[in-house]
């Protein structure tokens, strides 16, 4: 099982490194959506030189994809494939499209955000579309994880740390509703309170991302998804102090390497949760 | 070239009934299961058989949805319906998950697949692999403006359909489970507990809550434009709506959606039929996306308040014909001397004046101001059941 980081510093990625993480996701920019970094892949071609040859990098191009952004995409994906990056996690589907035109051989990895919650779909994408990498949805139980991963072949990259993306739309709704009060908005990201719960939003260029309240954490869970099969974790270090950051790559790698650590994550954040790995979902109410 | 489509949401089998009987050319159903709208009444497999029956005699078309993304436990049963659906004489159904595309096409390839707006396509590239996959037509996501749909319109030969009317999302379509993480609802299985709609603080108390509300969608005033996008369907939203909201939604876009085709779009047409259908909804809407923005005047920001419609008056149940008068159940209130408007199916529509008004014991009232009372009014032409009162506008 790999650890796989979405870093705030792209400059210091040693340090990630020396924690033990095996691989990167870096946003493209004009292309990413809530992106922890973002790079262009000039910026892509140097980070990788400096890489350890092991070190896997990956690249997240989620924006929902319009006509007037093809063109670019096209040119951007024949660079990286130049570049041999090591996958390209993709929402829209246009990028299998072009994928197939050009003929790419770099890895396309499904992360649909909350499409991917059955082991039918995944297969369907390993064996119809040539997708044979997804990132499972976070609203799926412990259970349907270990359904999904003995019932597929496809490698698996689970969100096991950080806030979560939990909704995106194209309006700027921050912007609009600064102007209906008449008021000014001086910073992108704000809390959202309704009665007790609290979550956070974000306007940005494409839209605006709504964010989990709660930090997704996993660490406890990790062994069993290892001896499931699910191949790599991600931790987004999104709205995370890199101090403390890197303490959980540590806590993470140790537990992977049945090592004590000497940080426990509980102490070192607060604010912590499963999300909905023992809460399952309804959707009939009468 | 073959005319456009207009298709109505139907909750159950009355409304389907209404809706077809007021102008739709095809309708989209849930079954009880595999569908977003999970508390619905939705259709039963016989009521699907006779939804299909009913619309197959007016050379009309049904398509269910199966738009829900499965989890592990949905995949049991989905075979034998699929099988089902296709025994019943169902057109096409509507999918966003994409694995059905290969077992319809293995178990029920009679038929048609349609991708949902959940997909949130907004491209043409997307739209042409998913029809080198088996998807027979598109829908495509709100998202689009005019120009944009007119780009992917002349780019493919996939059907697409354009959402016309009703409610929209505030995120893509697909890509939000604010219901999941506020209410344990999900919103990809048919639980979405409408959190866009709920008032909020942003990042502490205000004046004015924080909304991220959207008004609805009205396009009436672009059908021209609409038609000449070259697009086969378009959609009306509203599974949960009443018999009122399909009965009026769908004869005004019957007229005018007929007026374009018979060279008689004149702006007497498009600001009558305007007029009646922002009146019908609870909501103020607008073009969207469609005009090419959208900004704070296409967000609501009502704190959650959506007065309900006082338009429909009354419910035509039966016909005396004796005494020219129509038996009708009340549903706002009316009273002697009011000019109102009768309208049913096939475009009949009058304006007559109340002279009389009589209770089931015979005495004569001078308003109907009792919910579901069932009165005697006189009419001035023949009507049926599935006829309906409304304020004259």
């Amino acid at each position: 099982m790999k650890i796989v980081i979405k870093p705030k510093n792209i400059y210091q990625l040693n340090k990630y490194l020396e924690m033990k993480a095996d691989a990167f996701i870096f946003g493209i920019k004009d292309f990413s959506i809530n992106a922890t970094s973002v790079v262009n892949v000039k910026t892509l071609v140097h980070l990788k030189k400096k890489l350890p040859k092991t070190t896997e990098i990956f690249v997240s191009i989620d924006k929902n994809i319009f006509n007037k952004d093809l063109k670019k995409l096209k040119k951007i994906l024949i660079e990286l494939e130049k570049i041999k990056i090591d996958g390209i996690l993709f929402y829209d589907i246009s990028l299998l499209n072009l994928r197939d035109n050009l003929e790419l051989k770099t890895p396309f990895i499904w992360n649909q955000n909350f499409f991917v919650v059955n082991y039918e779909t995944i297969n369907y994408y390993k064996n119809t579309l040539n997708v044979d990498s997804c990132v499972l949805s976070n609203e799926i139980t412990k259970e349907e994880i270990k359904e999904i991963s003995s019932n597929t072949n496809s490698n698996l990259f689970i969100n096991a740390f950080g806030y979560q993306l939990i909704a995106y739309s194209k309006r700027k709704l921050i912007t609009s509703y600064f102007k209906s009060i008449k008021g000014v908005n001086l910073k992108h990201e704000h809390i959202l309170k309704h009665k007790n719960s609290m979550y956070m939003i974000r306007e940005e260029k494409n839209g605006t991302a709504f964010i989990s309240g709660k930090i997704l954490n996993y660490l406890n869970e990790i062994k069993d998804f290892k001896k499931y099969g699910v191949n790599y974790i991600i931790l987004d270090e999104n709205n995370i102090p890199n101090k403390i950051f890197l303490k959980v790559i540590k806590c993470f790698s140790n537990n992977l390497e049945n090592k004590k650590s000497h940080d426990k994550i509980e102490f070192l954040l607060d604010n912590l949760s499963t999300g909905f790995l023992y809460n399952k979902t309804i959707y009939k109410v009468k | 070239m073959e005319k456009i489509e207009l298709l109505s949401p139907a909750g159950d089998l009355e409304k389907l009934k209404i809706a077809f009987l007021y102008g739709a050319d095809a309708c989209y159903i849930g079954g009880y299961d595999y569908s977003l709208r999970a508390n619905a009444n939705n259709f039963s497999i016989e009521e699907i058989k006779e939804a299909c029956l009913f619309a197959h005699n007016l050379n009309k078309k049904i398509y269910v949805v199966c738009n829900i993304l499965f989890h592990n436990e949905n995949l049991e049963g989905i075979d034998s319906y699929l099988k089902e659906l296709e025994n019943c004489g169902v057109d096409a159904v509507i999918l966003s998950d994409l694995f059905l595309i290969e077992k319809i096409k293995k178990i029920a390839p009679k038929l048609k697949i349609f991708l949902s707006t959940q997909a949130s396509v907004t491209n043409t590239l997307s739209v042409n692999y998913y029809k080198s996959l088996g998807v027979d037509r598109v829908v495509l996501a709100r998202e689009l403006t005019k120009e944009e749909i007119k780009e992917i319109s002349s780019n493919t030969t996939c059907e697409l359909e354009v959402f016309l009317h009703g409610a929209m999302c505030t995120c893509f379509s697909g890509r939000c489970v604010l219901s999941n993480y506020f209410t344990n609802r999900d919103s990809n299985r048919g639980g979405c507990a409408q959190v866009c709609r709920f008032s909020f603080d942003l990042d502490k108390k205000r004046k004015k809550s924080f909304s991220i509300a959207t008004k609805d969608l009205n396009l009436a005033y672009y059908i021209k434009d609409l038609i000449e996008l070259n697009i086969t369907s378009l959609k009306v939203e509203g599974r949960m709506r009443s018999n009122y909201y399909l009965a009026t939604v769908n004869s005004c876009y019957r007229n005018l959606i007929d007026a374009y085709y018979n060279n008689n779009l004149t702006d007497e047409v498009i600001e009558k039929n305007i007029n009646i259908l922002q009146r019908v909804a609870n909501r103020e809407s607008t073009s969207q996306f469609f005009k090419g923005y959208v900004n704070h005047k296409d967000q609501y920001y009502t704190g959650g308040f959506e007065p309900s419609n006082q338009d429909f008056l009354a419910q035509v149940l039966s016909y005396d014909k004796e005494n020219h008068m129509a038996v009708v159940e009340q549903r706002n209130y009316f009273k002697v001397g009011d000019c109102v408007n009768l309208f049913g199916p096939n475009n009949v529509e009058v304006n007559f004046t109340i002279e009389k008004i009589i209770d089931s014991d015979g005495n004569n009232k001078d308003i109907a101001n009792h919910p579901k009372e069932v009165l005697k009014i006189n009419v001035p032409i023949e009507v049926s059941k599935d006829f309906m009162i409304r304020i004259k506008v």
